[in-house]
């Protein structure tokens, strides 16, 4: 009788885990399109054996424990890999912004800077008609106008980066206090024995967006709990403690600090981030002040190129020695400043003296526009062209490292995929496999329970 | 190495997703016939092509120039030429008064036909382009000759004095080529190059003459008269030269408006090398990049057709 009871035990044992096995299966066939699952696996293993006159007997099959597949190598990768896609990513719409800005057309600067010239040119042939005279006028606010509008532009979209920091700001305060929320949990399940494998992923994966965006390391203590930090070092979250970004604005521009829940805080610079943030913070701080330090330079030389041979002409009026453009003192700023000061066509000086037909001051400034006056290298076009031709390499190789990136997490991504992601195919013939377990199994049960009836009938 | 869905669709939207925005890319690209919109397209051309584009301009500017200089030219050739023909037709008179068969008479008409080529000359000396007069170098708003209220024969022999300057208008034809497009007044018509009130050796003043000449026929004077002929070939040099100075000037200019013209030819084709589309190449890898997308769309429809479900 005590065999056929343990068979009975064994057939109870072995129905239970099939149950559990196709549960297990099931919650993976669930979890196919969740980013960053791992794909569980029930670990089998009998029970011990025992032992009767001498021999020994099994007695059954348990589940150990549910694993996840996981390796750490590829998701230390990949979070390192997130990070120079995050950044590449977050360059790539402000520097087109800049790209569209500075434009190659033929309505950018160096177009106008070539029609200002142009129209000195034409006023060259005719000194003293007035039409002439206020399209040089007309054409010389186009120019300075499109100066304005440029450092506008350029300043807008240095304020749309601080506007895009402060909104990720939110974010990734929340993701940090989810992850010492996860740790927590991790910790205290662990000690107790129990898994705590979706909590992994989730915390996984909230390390991975945290990479992307801030270029986190990270590393897993004794005690499951993962310590974030910054590049620089500073720590994000330190086991169950997080700590949080803020934000103030420095001259207009957003600057960070970490500050602790015990209320220290910390001034962050933008060299400490990775990721995302040193990608916005790289074109607002070094890439646009560049152009418009370009800009300004080129703004510059143009006002005192321009002024310097006005003031040594004289207007139709007799008056010599005015400034054709407002002057400026300093070259910081100039592009954003630049303005025609002359209001009267009879102001310009088209000639050396004040005779109508004098037009030798109006040639002298026509033949600026083939100059090399920049650092006494440069046209004003040429160097107009090298600016823009700089942006130019910045877009093409920041979209190339952009593309270079994306392709290697995607590969990364199907790589952790196909050690950790959930295949169907591989589902379904688990779950025939363990449902031919489970049929088995019930046949096992059956079958007992026959021998046991026609046991009983014995007695009949 | 195990395939799961995920790594499918994945690598399948990925991969249409680039696909796509070149085949985007490419659409721009021939809608528009440009490659080089953007400086990212190609920043290596962007210099080249911006600095033809501004050669290109700058051409169109110098041929405006040339046009309006050409145009100022023939206006004063036309001046010049009739400047000629009033003393060939004073010479003329001057040879007839030597006639002995004219009488006193015939004489002081022919004085009356010389006071008004003398008011001729003058009206062609302070002629107008566009309302501006042509002989007074930069002052043209001021009427270049005017008469003497001080003129009196032997002390002052000056019937006109010159009231423009001696501005030399010139026009830049090509970069760093200047020419002057008009002729000093006073010394055309009164021979006094360098402004010091008396015509140079050699040169004459051409109002003064004729007025010597009309006096010289009202006072019967047929010898004096004679005298002058000389004088008055001499005359006739001094505008034909500048004529003849003029016409170079026209042809130097339309041979550089020849060269310009070419040279921007030139020009344009490099910018075009620089910023258009080659339309073959363009369609061609358009088409590569539909084929490609039509194969991605029809991957993509096969997998969703396919599940181990199928077959369980």
């Amino acid at each position: 009788m005590g065999g056929l009871t343990s068979a009975l035990n064994i057939g109870k044992t072995s129905l239970l885990t099939s149950q559990k096995t196709i549960e297990v299966t099931g919650n993976n066939i669930a979890n196919v399109n969740t980013p960053g699952y791992s794909r569980q696996i029930p670990i089998l293993s009998s029970y011990p054996t025992v032992q009767i006159n001498g021999q020994s007997f099994g007695t059954g099959v348990k589940i150990d424990q549910v694993m996840r597949n996981h390796d750490t190598f590829l998701q230390r990768q990949l979070g390192e890999r997130s990070a120079t896609a995050g950044e590449a990513d977050a360059r790539s719409m402000p520097l087109t912004q800049v790209e569209q800005v500075i434009s190659i057309s033929e309505s950018s600067i160096a177009g106008e800077i070539s029609r200002f010239f142009d129209s000195w040119q034409e006023l060259s042939t005719d000194p003293s008609n007035s039409a002439l005279r206020n399209q040089v006028l007309q054409r010389a606010q186009t120019l300075s106008g499109n100066f304005n509008s440029t450092i506008r532009e350029l300043s807008s979209a240095q304020e749309d980066i601080n506007v895009t920091l402060e909104s990720k700001v939110e974010a990734v305060n929340f993701k940090l206090k989810e992850i010492a929320t996860l740790n927590q949990r991790i910790a205290s399940l662990e000690t107790k024995g129990q898994g705590a494998l979706s909590d992994r992923d989730r915390r996984d994966q909230l390390v991975t967006e945290l990479s992307s965006s801030l270029g986190v390391s990270y590393f897993e203590g004794d005690n499951g709990m993962v310590s974030l930090q910054l590049p620089g070092g500073h720590t994000l979250v330190q086991d169950s403690t997080a700590m949080s970004l803020e934000t103030q604005r420095v001259d207009g521009n957003v600057q960070f600090s970490l500050r602790a829940p015990s209320g220290g805080s910390v001034a962050l610079i933008p060299g400490n981030f990775g990721g995302e943030f040193r990608g916005l913070m790289s074109v607002r701080d070094s890439h646009i002040p560049g152009v418009v330090a370009d800009l300004d330079k080129l703004a510059y030389n143009l006002l005192n190129e321009v002024n310097t041979l006005h003031q040594s002409g004289s207007g139709l009026d007799g008056v010599s020695g005015r400034d054709f453009f407002t002057p400026l003192a300093v070259e910081a700023g100039a592009a954003s400043q630049i303005a025609v000061g002359l209001t009267q066509g009879n102001q310009l000086a088209a000639g050396t003296g004040s005779a109508a037909g004098d037009n030798r001051n109006a040639l002298n400034l026509a033949a600026l526009s083939s100059k090399k006056v920049i650092g006494g290298t440069e046209t004003f076009t040429g160097f107009y062209a090298n600016l823009a031709s700089r942006v130019g390499i910045d877009v093409q190789q920041n979209s190339l490292t952009q593309m270079g990136s994306q392709d290697s997490l995607l590969q990364l991504q199907n790589r952790r995929d196909s050690s950790a992601g959930v295949s169907l195919e591989e589902e379904m013939i688990n779950l025939i496999m363990f449902q031919k377990g489970f049929e088995a199994s019930a046949k096992l049960l059956s079958t007992v329970d026959e021998m046991m009836d026609s046991l009983l009938s014995l007695k009949r | 190495m195990k395939v799961t869905n995920m790594n499918t669709y994945r690598t399948l939207l990925s991969q249409m997703d680039r696909t796509s925005s070149e085949l985007n890319q490419s659409r721009i690209t021939s809608a528009t016939g440009k490659r080089l919109t953007k400086a990212s397209d190609d920043p290596t051309s962007v210099r080249p092509a911006m600095l033809a584009r501004e050669r290109i301009q700058g051409a169109d500017g110098f041929l405006r120039t040339m046009a309006s200089g050409l145009s100022r030219l023939d206006v004063q050739d036309t001046n010049l030429g009739q400047a000629e023909n009033l003393l060939i037709r004073a010479s003329e008179l001057v040879v007839m008064s030597g006639n002995g068969a004219y009488s006193a008479a015939d004489r002081l008409s022919m004085a009356d036909e010389l006071k008004n080529l003398r008011e001729s000359m003058l009206v062609v000396a302070n002629s107008q382009v566009d309302g501006k007069y042509a002989f007074a170098g930069y002052a043209e708003n001021t009427q270049p000759f005017s008469a003497n209220p001080a003129y009196n024969p032997p002390v002052d022999s000056r019937p006109m004095l010159y009231g423009g300057d001696q501005g030399s208008v010139k026009l830049e034809i090509s970069p760093g080529e200047q020419v002057a497009v008009n002729i000093d007044g006073q010394s055309l018509f009164l021979g006094d190059a360098d402004g010091d009130g008396n015509p140079d050796p050699g040169k004459v003043d051409i109002f003064a003459l004729l007025a010597r000449v009309e006096e010289g026929l009202r006072s019967n004077d047929q010898a004096g008269v004679s005298a002058e002929l000389d004088n008055l070939k001499t005359a006739l040099e001094q505008v034909s030269g500048f004529r003849s100075q003029v016409g170079n000037t026209a042809s130097r200019l339309e041979t550089s408006r020849d060269a310009m013209a070419d040279v921007q030819v030139d020009l344009k084709e490099l910018l075009s090398s620089y910023e258009d589309a080659d339309l073959a190449e363009t369609l061609t890898k358009m088409m590569q990049q539909e084929q490609a997308l039509q194969a991605a769309m029809s991957v993509t429809s096969r997998i969703s057709k396919m599940s181990i479900l199928d077959y369980l």
